[in-house]
């Protein structure tokens, strides 16, 4: 008994120790070791060009270096390994169904280990100016403009001005490219100032520049580079997945082409992720282009699909100013006129797109004079952005002449399937909507769409009256205009509110903080609709995209540098009047989640340099860590960053380097096959996917598929 | 007599103003479509400096016209601070005849 005890011991002992262990047919599996033993927590990368669409996957070593790659294509792989500090490996072939054992190679110095710390770690090198530069004095003063008020207008402005469109930390962003460095002649002030007139972006940028004061937005930022130049490096390190961190596999697949680049990927009804089981992606390309991506991520297939204009006068991206790219020149890359922000699926699969049909002025029928209800109540001479909506099944575009203008579309949980959209700036000052039931009884989009001011309560009354706009003081027989129009939106599961939520400063472009904001439609939405504000609590700041779980608790993500929750129903004082207006009540309601990583130097470090674009919250636990998870998009981190039962899960995606997403969709394929029929996707966001630090003119834009396995050698 | 002259000379310069206000307009509308309103505005420094700066710059000075449409055309810097103001080689002449003339008069909006 005791001989038998002992050799059970032995052979046990001998599995745990052996570096390769049983594989199945289609995974590839082994073990990473350094000169310095074990590799724990480190990313094992195999990628493969055999598919009609390039296609890699990624997974975690658990803390005896082991790992495994489950389901893999049949093809030939090269296989490495990349690890907080480390270099990259040297890549291995492989085909499914073999062990290996991987050399982990350490990295020789601190700085070769930083080329692969996620963005934010060099991005929180850049001076932010002292709290006592604010308000700014001008021109003339310390170049910060006067409207600058406080130090939070300009982080706000940094984030959801200049990263929320760039990786910025990444190593395409953090070294300025020497065709920029020559134009500036060998000034970095001047190289910058020319790098941000680059490319068809570069309206959007001068905007942001002036926002920032462009000669202190430019100093600032040469003087972070030329720091860098000069070798200064990080000075926080990142931590290696540990947890549940080392269950993740990561997929991804290549689509569109490495001159465009994507807003979102969607998969299925957010309200029934079970639709379109393994069916196609969809891709929003927004100024780029007007071929929408498709990839099949069972065939490995990438195509496109185009959207048609309504109008040929639709203005197109080409035209707009450009000075010239450090990656292509004079070419202008995009050649977008749809602007394809955002999209949903609906419960057949069709696909629903924020997308522009025509030039900006309105048909008559929105503006005043029109008998339409809405335009009764604020007519609408301009939109930017309409709806269009693709049927895979008979391959047939509608395209629907919105009044207001569109950023993002989701469905509501009502009998007449409403699409609710957001206008992403405030300028409008309304928020619309489509009565997808009415659109296809009639096909009217005249009849079927509606809009209403956002409308506070604020001579307590409980229902809507006069107001005064919002520049106005308070009436106490009127009540009071919101300047807003939705940023993200999100139709409550729980009831008929509908929340949204109005960017801050850096975004929004007027003197008002950020919004949660929760419309109550009534029974008339555009003479009923009442409107709740709430800020975020005192030192936090920039409230950006939202959702909505399935208990009717709210999630944001903060530019102070956090994720919080908003619970109404904590909420202990009066919810309409006067002492509402602001939006200061209810305090009580807010959770803080402080994102991961370092804080910008000489700021609060309650709060982190880290910005995330979004957040979605995974109703149906299509990845894995539970129902009601919510997963914000971590731009800093590069990473997919949810909260599970009050800590965070950082999903640190490796590869390729400055991963920068705006949003995800779950999906549910098979609800019967565990971790495998789930998963999470995603797309590259950055408007410059050749700013990756792993690739340049040859990276293609990604669709990303996040699953969560029970170990990190589950398969 | 003189009430018909008084009457043709009112029509003809309430022609020239409306003239004038169609030709503002539309020069502006041309900035706006041209992205030039990305980096300046009418009254004071945007990202490149304001207009009615540029219009006092060159006030009364010959040949500033057709300089300022080869500066639009090819880029420049140093005149108004460090930052270099791009090339516009897709502006037509004619565009930046009407551009740069609408900019000397201190850019009107009507």
């Amino acid at each position: 008994m005791r001989q038998s005890y002992l050799r059970l011991v032995f052979v046990a002992i001998c599995i745990a120790s052996s570096p390769l262990f049983a594989v199945a047919a289609s995974d590839i599996s082994g073990v990473v070791k350094s000169s310095k033993g074990l590799e724990a927590g480190v990313w094992v990368i195999a990628e493969t060009t055999d598919l009609p669409t390039k296609f890699t996957k990624i997974v975690v070593t658990d803390d005896q270096g082991r790992f495994l790659i489950p389901e893999l294509p049949s093809a030939n792989y090269k296989v490495w390994v990349r690890g907080y500090g480390l270099v990259d490996s040297s890549k291995v072939s492989a085909k499914p169904g073999v062990s290996l054992n991987l050399k982990a190679v350490i990295a020789p110095n601190a700085k070769a280990a930083a080329e692969y710390y996620p963005g934010m770690y060099w991005y929180s090198m850049l001076e932010i100016p002292k709290a006592s530069e604010f308000p700014g004095t001008g021109e003339k003063g310390n170049g910060i403009p006067t409207f600058m008020k406080q130090q939070h207008y300009w982080v706000d402005t940094v984030k959801n001005g200049c990263q929320s469109c760039h990786a910025l930390g990444s190593k395409g962003i953090r070294q300025v490219p020497e065709f920029f460095t020559k134009m500036g002649n060998g000034d970095s002030f001047a190289a910058w100032a020319h790098r941000t007139q680059a490319g068809q972006a570069m309206g959007y940028m001068a905007l942001v520049l002036g926002r920032l004061g462009p000669d202190k937005g430019l100093s600032l930022y040469a003087d972070w580079t030329d720091r860098i130049a000069k070798g200064e490096l990080p000075f926080a390190k990142p931590e290696r997945p540990t947890g549940l961190e080392r269950n993740a596999v990561y997929s991804m697949w290549d689509w569109s082409t490495p001159k465009f680049y994507m807003h979102d990927a969607m998969s299925t009804d957010k309200r029934n992720p079970t639709v379109n089981a393994n069916g196609l992606i969809w891709g929003a390309p927004e100024e780029s282009t007007n071929l929408v991506p498709t990839l099949d991520p069972v065939k490995n297939i990438a195509s496109s699909v185009r959207m048609p204009v309504l109008d040929p006068k639709t203005p197109s991206s080409t035209g707009a100013p450009r000075g010239p790219s450090a990656y292509w020149g004079d070419e202008p890359i995009w050649d977008g006129q749809s602007s394809i922000h955002n999209h949903i699926m609906d419960e057949v699969g069709r696909m629903w797109f924020a997308a522009r049909i025509r030039p900006v002025p309105n048909p008559d029928f929105c503006k005043a004079g029109s008998d339409h209800p809405s335009a009764k109540v604020v007519p609408l001479n301009e939109s930017l952005r309409q709806i269009s909506m693709y049927d895979p099944k008979t391959k047939e575009w509608a395209l629907i002449n919105t009044c207001f203008s569109t950023h993002h579309v989701y469905f509501g949980h009502d009998a007449n399937n409403t699409l609710w959209t957001s206008a992403g700036p405030p300028n409008s000052g309304v928020v619309g909507w489509l009565n997808t039931k009415k659109y296809f009884e009639t096909r009217d989009e005249k009849v079927s769409q509606g809009w209403t001011p956002l409308i506070i309560d604020a001579n307590g009354n409980g229902k809507r009256d006069e107001w005064v706009e919002a520049n106005q003081p308070l009436d106490p027989n009127k009540d009071k205009r919101v300047m807003a129009a939705f940023y993200g939106v999100q139709p409550s599961p729980v009831d008929d509110a509908i929340w949204g939520q109005a960017m801050d400063v850096g975004f929004s472009r007027i003197d008002q903080p950020g919004y949660l904001i929760r419309l109550n439609p009534g029974s008339d939405p555009s003479n009923t609709a009442l409107v709740e504000i709430y800020q975020s609590p005192e030192g936090t700041f920039g409230p950006r995209g939202l959702d909505v779980d399935s208990k009717g608790v709210v999630w944001t993500v903060l530019s102070s540098g956090h994720i919080g929750s908003f619970d109404r129903s904590k909420c202990k004082g009066p919810l309409n009047g006067p002492s509402t207006a602001e939006g200061k009540q209810c305090q009580e309601g807010w959770t803080l989640y402080r994102l991961p990583g370092p804080q910008f130097k000489g700021m609060d470090t309650k709060g982190s340099a880290d910005g995330a674009y979004y957040i979605w919250v995974d109703l149906h636990n299509t990845l894995g860590l539970g129902k009601d998870v919510p997963i914000a998009s971590s731009n800093g981190g590069e990473a997919l960053i949810a909260v599970v039962n009050g800590k965070l899960v950082n999903l640190h995606v490796p590869y390729p380097m400055a991963f920068f997403t705006k949003n995800v969709d779950g999906r549910i394929d098979d609800a019967n096959a565990g971790w495998k029929g789930r998963g999470v996707w995603t797309t590259t966001g950055t408007r410059t996917p050749f700013h990756s630090g792993d690739g340049s003119k040859d990276m293609y834009p990604k669709v990303f598929k996040v699953q969560m396995r029970p170990n990190p050698l589950a398969n | 007599m003189k009430k018909i002259v008084f009457f043709l000379l009112s029509l003809t310069l309430w022609m020239a103003q409306s003239s004038f206000a169609q030709s503002n307009q539309a020069a502006a509308a041309l900035a706006n479509q041209s992205g030039c309103m990305a980096c300046h505005k009418a009254d004071g420094k945007l990202v490149g400096p304001g207009y009615q700066e540029v219009a006092e710059k060159y006030k009364n000075q010959p040949g500033a016209l057709e300089m300022l449409m080869q500066k639009v055309k090819k880029g420049g810097a140093g005149t108004w601070g460090r930052i270099p103001m791009p090339a516009h080689p897709q502006l037509s002449d004619e565009s930046l005849n009407i551009l740069v003339t609408w900019v000397l008069k201190g850019a009107p909006a009507q």
